[in-house]
């Protein structure tokens, strides 16, 4: 991944940055309904319980949907054309978006490379069929 | 049959549709809000309900206020995308059947095409989404297109027919920018693709644009210069903002705003004579078909393949060429209802649906995250 935009994050959303700053990529448990929530919330989107779990997630799942871009959509990614963005559903119950950097199709499994910018999956050998 | 079923009514339209540069966007809004206030006969000083969003102002209502000499005891700047304008006919005629206001102005307007690329989004970006770059709100309307392509085998050929429907429609329309140009499915796969699976002509227009709409309480309307267009029924549901929060990438809550305005209307959609649906993209409006009930889900490729959407189709569909070929100056929604009207006032030229008394004008708000439905019918329906 290229330069990214500057990141003004804030509250729970500065915590999220610092811990993938850290490779880690972070989630919640609802202690309450035991919901997987993503991204952080001060409050249970379900059940509306103010106790959310911190966990880290393994960074293994299944790629829901994708697409190539060829135009930029920021500034900043424009020497990355194309580039390939997903929505990946990570076996801990929670969606997430990421760069796409290997060839991978819907439903395939796929492994996030964390980076401090962002994530980044590909294809995930080790459960390859 | 509940709620408001023909309790107020739609008594005076106004569109303006050519990109000349030569207004603001509230001296557009202003232009089209005279136009419409003259067309039911009334005076700028019975306004006094005013609906409005644009996002070149931070507080529409007033900018709005102020620029057109109004002074609203009930205003309403919702945002919820483009649907916003369906949105605000339900919450215009609960604020009428109230008697918290006494005539409603719904209005918009947008100089998109003239700013050129100097056009900058006010909207923010979900932090979490923000470094992958992707492109609003094409992007996500991408994703969601190739979740429905491997999960219904919809493909890009039928995506296409939507914008070739859409092409002749417009060929009706004599203030339709391409009405001349002959559109092909292989035209549509061959335009530049933006972002997998959209290509450039599967997107909407961007163009120049501005619409009024009058409404009061049917007693009221029964006095004025136009017959009055009735409300049936209106339904909202909202669900997501950002891409990543959307439940399901196929399926929209189109049909819960869709069942709401239904049920209020008391009719089903097999009765809908004509159809006014939000089409920023191909892909979009298939979901949408499916999920407003014209066509089962997952079957609204083969639906827009079978030419029920062109004219002579099954479903007289986005008359007079839509958002695809027609305009879409940032939002669509008041254009979509100011159709519908002159379809049911038999106003419609050459594009007119014969006989019809029923409309639907449904809107999405961004990427299919917000919607709102209305039913409208003439005098007979009620």
């Amino acid at each position: 991944m290229a330069r990214v935009p500057v990141i003004r994050a804030r509250g729970e959303e500065s915590r999220y940055q610092d811990a993938l700053a850290e490779g880690r990529i972070l989630f919640q448990v609802c202690e309450a309904c035991g919901a997987a929530v993503w991204y952080l919330r001060t409050v249970c989107p379900v059940c509306m319980a103010a106790s959310l779990r911190e966990e880290v997630s393994a960074g293994l799942g299944t790629v829901h949907t994708l697409t190539t871009i060829h135009r930029a959509g920021h500034p900043d990614r424009a020497e990355d054309v194309p580039y390939t963005v997903a929505l990946v559903d990570l076996d801990e119950g929670i969606r997430v978006i990421g760069d796409l950097t290997s060839d991978a199709a819907i439903g395939d499994r796929v492994r996030a490379d964390v980076r401090p910018d962002g994530l980044a999956f590909a294809l995930d050998e080790g459960s390859r069929a | 049959m509940t709620g408001l079923r023909g309790e107020v009514a739609i008594v005076g339209i106004a569109e303006l549709t050519e990109s000349t540069g030569e207004r603001s966007p509230a001296g557009m809004m202003a232009e089209a809000s005279r136009l419409a206030i003259a067309e039911a006969g009334l005076r700028k000083e019975q306004i006094d309900g005013l609906f409005t969003t644009t996002p070149y102002y931070y507080a529409p209502s007033l900018t709005f206020a102020e620029y057109f000499g109004l002074a609203p005891r009930y205003s309403d700047s919702s945002v919820i995308g483009g649907c916003s304008f369906e949105a605000y006919v339900g919450h215009a005629a609960a604020a009428l059947a109230a008697g918290l206001c006494d005539y409603a102005l719904i209005t918009y307007g947008s100089t998109q095409r003239s700013d050129g690329r100097a056009l900058v989004s006010g909207a923010e970006w979900l932090e979490y989404e923000r470094p992958y770059g992707l492109l609003h709100p094409i992007s996500p309307i991408a994703m969601i297109a190739n979740r429905h392509m491997h999960q219904y085998g919809t493909t890009s050929e039928q995506f296409a027919h939507a914008a070739v429907a859409a092409r002749q429609w417009s060929a009706k329309n004599p203030r339709a920018p391409y009405r001349d140009r002959v559109l092909t499915v292989e035209d549509v796969l061959a335009s530049t693709m933006i972002s997998t699976p959209v290509h450039k002509l599967d997107c909407c227009l961007v163009t120049d644009g501005a619409a009024a709409l009058v409404l009061t309480t049917a007693e009221r309307a029964r006095d004025l210069a136009k017959p009055p267009v009735y409300v049936l029924g209106f339904g909202e549901a909202a669900d997501h903002r950002n891409i990543t929060g959307m439940p399901d990438l196929v399926a929209t809550r189109a049909a819960d705003s869709a069942e709401r305005a239904f049920r209020m209307a008391g009719l089903g959609v097999d009765q809908v004579d004509v159809a006014e649906v939000y089409d920023a993209f191909t892909m979009s409006l298939v979901v949408l078909l499916e999920d407003l009930g014209f066509c089962e889900k997952g079957e609204g490729g083969p639906f827009v393949e079978s030419g029920a959407i062109a004219p002579g189709g099954s479903l007289p569909l986005n008359t007079n060429g839509g958002g695809l070929s027609f305009l879409h100056p940032g939002m669509l929604g008041a254009f979509l209802l100011t159709e519908a009207v002159q379809q049911l006032r038999g106003e419609a030229s050459e594009r007119q649906v014969p006989g019809a008394r029923t409309a639907l004008a449904h809107g999405m708000g961004f990427t299919l995250g917000g919607h709102a439905t209305v039913v409208l019918g003439t005098a007979e329906t009620l």
